[in-house]
């Protein structure tokens, strides 16, 4: 799932297939990563900074438009949200001042910092949270991820008290993303003008946008942390061509991009001044074939199994990926505190063949149909991947659909297996919908569980996660959804996209390290590669 | 000329009746709905149908279309399901890049063409027509995928004489404007130029052939004014046809150059509308197309009789 570090889990998905255009392969050469760290020297204020985008925004209001990764980038630069998640990947308060649970976590009192206004004048408050998160569970959009919150009421002028129906311990990650980012009275009065001129308490105003082409936002010079940003001007450029955008940025018509192919971290790991940050941990997505559990013959383990032996996940990133990214074992990367290892089926090829042929011996000659975008990088990925399935025995034939195709498709059921990215949210818990039978319907109806698994252990691990506040009950709850899921195997697991990346140019500094508003160290950047800005400086 | 005109604009209602009902037909079969694109995976039956409800989605295809040529006689294209704005806005802002990157290109592959068309012709199975055909076959057999990224390579990254991507409105900065479009434009005008030279070199060959230009020779007459004055108009009948027949080709060209070179145009606006099931914002692109379509088209005809004085008498 290829969202950020404010990602909105039942959300994640809509962009789930522009990432797996990310799915590139080719290119040679060293890898040299350069997740700069070293010093920047001091920052410099003012300066201009332009940067490039793939794909354009669908309005920028947090309550009514669908968020993706370069919303998050743009919207981000001006509406801010009421928690964020550290470097440790732990949630810190940002607009919040402060968010306190009761005891049994059913009820999280959030208290937000005073002085803080927005840059049309208005001031940030407890009621004007109250407002915003009313707003979000009523919307159609974001109502499914506050299913558990009965109702907010403001306990004096700076907090709210959310009640929940049980307890929610990770409510807070939630908080880091489109649903707990914050707009004025103004914008949620107009959502229509909030979602083509966002308005917030950040670092930058919004200055101008021009569908397709351009987002370009101004310094706000009453921004609530003194002294930032630096830079005066941000200008988003939107790109749609990966290529060309690697050449602007080489031509230096733009300064940074955010990139996801390995040919670019390779080709620009070379150049010299450029510098690469890629995500990590919590954040890295995981590209996986997605089987549908309710439908022949994946209802059966053992061709689940047999695809899972057959499948030859180092040989996969040797071809596609230049070795650039690891293999995948589940949803959780092995540097994430969640991350257990074992029990996941290595390939073997004869075991494979053996599971394949038993199946057939019963039900006869499988066929599978393999959803893939049309695209050639996402083909190159299913291809192979038909390739060693066909080697155990199984006839795959690969079905072209487009993003909305499959979408619907997943959802409905209506699928055997389909190529698929996801898993990339802060806490575990993100995933609870995606994996929890309860949110599991049958074929024909919409299941956002849409593999359908159905495991009544992961179930009570998953509720466990979700209501236990801790952390040792917490990692043993979810090294329980790991094994069940590599017991279950819904999902055939291929690699960690730790291909998601930002490419900076030479005269941009800054960006690898942010501060939250105590003093903590922020992520450089989550899944979807976004990142905050307030903190860039530009220094030829 | 007022039948003419009377003929063209039923003919133009009847291809706007049929092209926009069939566009809107074909991109409702497509799997796929808008309202999951709006709700991501984030929504639950409810919520789906409750979107669907509120963008008319749950009425019949027929019902739907009517209200939207309803909407389309009173000047509203409708809203667009997915950024709320209003189609027409979302069209007008975006067609003056298309008919500028149309029309430069057009202008540069017949500012190109004629002349080396007219060389050609006069130095029939010469080394220089030879040359000239060579290249045309050349530039016709490559993509502007592939003549985009090699002029991106060469003019923006090795020489950085010229911006690689971007646009800036005519309006904001002319000069930028120009330097942003000169990519574009050659990528777009290369493909041109090789179909109309090829054209125009036949004609002219045919054409230099005629009794009236070996009675034009015989008076005297320089081979310059010979192919300027006499043969050229003669012979460009199909060079003005496939001026108005590729105007398709061209607007297919400019969807691939507008993504190529992040040109904030109208094929890159249907292209995503299909891709994200915007079907108001698909329809009106289509309109805007078919209507360009019909009326280059026309244009075209009111030239022919212009360019051979028969045609007018006939007419």
């Amino acid at each position: 799932m290829p969202l950020n570090r404010r990602r909105l889990p039942v959300l994640a998905l809509v962009a789930v297939f522009a990432l797996l255009t990310a799915c590139t392969g080719g290119g040679g050469g060293t890898p040299n990563p350069g997740t700069s760290g070293e010093p920047e020297g001091s920052p410099v204020p003012g300066g201009r900074l332009v940067y490039g985008l793939g794909a354009d925004a669908a309005g920028f209001n947090p309550v009514t438009d669908a968020y993706s990764p370069q919303t998050y980038m743009m919207a981000g630069s001006i509406i801010e949200p009421l928690v964020d998640v550290d470097a440790t990947g732990q949630w810190r308060p940002w607009l919040a001042k402060s968010m306190k649970p009761n005891q049994d976590y059913t009820s999280w009192t959030i208290t937000v910092r005073k002085g803080v206004r927005f840059s049309n004048g208005e001031q940030l408050t407890g009621t004007l949270v109250k407002q915003n998160l009313d707003a979000q569970k009523k919307s159609p959009l974001t109502s499914a991820v506050f299913a558990k919150v009965k109702s907010v009421a403001v306990t004096s002028p700076d907090a709210v008290r959310v009640d929940l129906s049980g307890p929610w311990v990770a409510l807070p990650y939630t908080l880091a993303s489109q649903v707990g980012m914050i707009i004025p009275k103004a914008s949620l009065d107009h959502p229509d003008q909030a979602s083509q001129r966002p308005v917030g308490t950040g670092p930058f105003t919004f200055a101008r946008y021009v569908p397709g082409n351009r987002f370009l936002a101004v310094r706000n010079p009453s921004y609530w942390r003194k002294g930032l940003p630096y830079l005066s001007r941000v200008e988003f450029r939107i790109l749609p061509d990966p290529q060309t955008r690697a050449q602007t940025l080489e031509s230096g018509g733009i300064d940074v991009m955010m990139a996801n192919r390995d040919d670019d971290i390779l080709k620009f790991g070379k150049l010299p001044g450029y510098k690469i940050y890629r995500a990590h941990g919590m954040a890295v997505p995981e590209v996986a074939f997605m089987l549908n559990t309710a439908r022949p013959p994946f209802n059966d383990i053992n061709m689940r199994r047999a695809l899972a032996y057959a499948t030859d996940r180092q040989a996969f990133i040797k071809t596609l990926r230049s070795g650039l990214t690891t293999p995948a074992d589940g949803p959780w990367t092995p540097d994430s505190k969640w991350y257990v290892p074992g029990g996941y089926p290595d390939f073997d090829l004869a075991r494979a063949k053996s599971l394949v042929a038993a199946y057939e011996k019963q039900h006869g000659p499988v066929r599978v149909e393999v959803l893939s975008l049309p695209d050639p990088t996402t083909m190159e990925n299913v291809q192979l991947i038909q390739d060693m399935w066909r080697k155990a025995g199984v006839d795959v034939q690969i079905k072209q659909a487009d993003q909305p195709d499959i979408i619907q498709r997943a959802l409905t059921g209506n699928y055997q297996a389909t190529i698929w990215a996801q898993f990339a949210a802060p806490d575990p818990d993100g995933e609870y919908v995606w994996l929890h039978s309860s949110f599991a319907q049958p074929i024909g109806s919409i299941s956002i569980d849409m593999s359908r698994i159905r495991d009544p252990q992961m179930d009570a691990a998953l509720d466990e996660g979700r209501s236990n506040p801790d952390e040792a009950t917490r990692k043993r709850a979810y090294a329980t959804v790991q094994r069940r899921l590599r017991a279950d195997l819904p999902y055939i697991w291929v690699d960690h996209l730790t291909t998601n990346s930002v490419i900076a140019g030479p005269k941009v500094h800054g960006l690898g390290t942010y501060t939250f508003p105590d003093g903590q160290i922020g992520k450089p950047l989550w899944s979807a590669s976004s990142h905050p800005l307030f903190d860039v400086w530009v220094q030829e | 000329m007022a039948v003419i005109l009377l003929r063209r604009l039923i003919q133009l209602v009847v291809v706007l009746l049929v092209v926009t009902f069939l566009s809107y037909w074909l991109i409702n079969l497509l799997p796929g709905d808008p309202a999951v694109q709006i709700l991501g995976f984030g929504g639950d039956a409810r919520a789906l149908a409750q979107v669907r409800h509120q963008l008319g989605l749950d009425q019949p295809l027929i019902v739907r279309y009517v209200h939207w040529l309803g909407g389309l006689v009173h000047g509203d294209l409708g809203t667009s399901y997915i950024s709320s704005l209003p189609v027409g806005a979302s069209l007008a802002e975006r067609l003056p890049v298309t008919l500028e990157l149309l029309l430069l290109a057009q202008m540069l592959a017949l500012a190109l063409a004629v002349p080396l068309a007219m060389v050609s012709a006069r130095h029939v199975g010469r080394p220089v027509d030879r040359t000239i055909t060579t290249v045309s076959f050349g530039l016709l057999s490559t993509p502007v995928f592939v003549s985009g990224v090699l002029l991106i390579m060469v003019f923006a990254v090795d020489l950085a004489l010229l911006p690689a991507t971007g646009y800036t409105p005519f309006t904001s900065d002319p000069m930028d404007n120009l330097r942003t479009l000169v990519l574009p434009t050659v990528t777009l005008a290369a493909g041109q130029l090789a179909v109309y030279t090829r054209l125009l070199r036949s004609d002219l060959i045919a054409t230099l052939q005629e009794d009236y230009i070996m009675l034009a020779r015989a008076r005297g007459f320089s081979p310059r004014r010979i192919m300027w004055r006499h043969a050229l108009r003669p012979s460009a009948i199909s060079l003005v046809t496939a001026i108005g027949l590729n105007l398709g080709a061209l607007i297919g060209g400019a969807v691939i150059i507008e993504q190529l070179f992040g040109l904030p145009g109208i094929g890159r606006l249907i292209i995503e509308a299909i891709f994200s099931r915007d079907y108001l914002v698909v329809q009106g692109g289509v309109m805007v197309v078919a209507v360009g379509y019909v009326l280059v088209n026309f244009a075209v005809d009111l030239l022919y009789s212009g360019l051979d004085p028969r045609i007018r008498r006939a007419a």
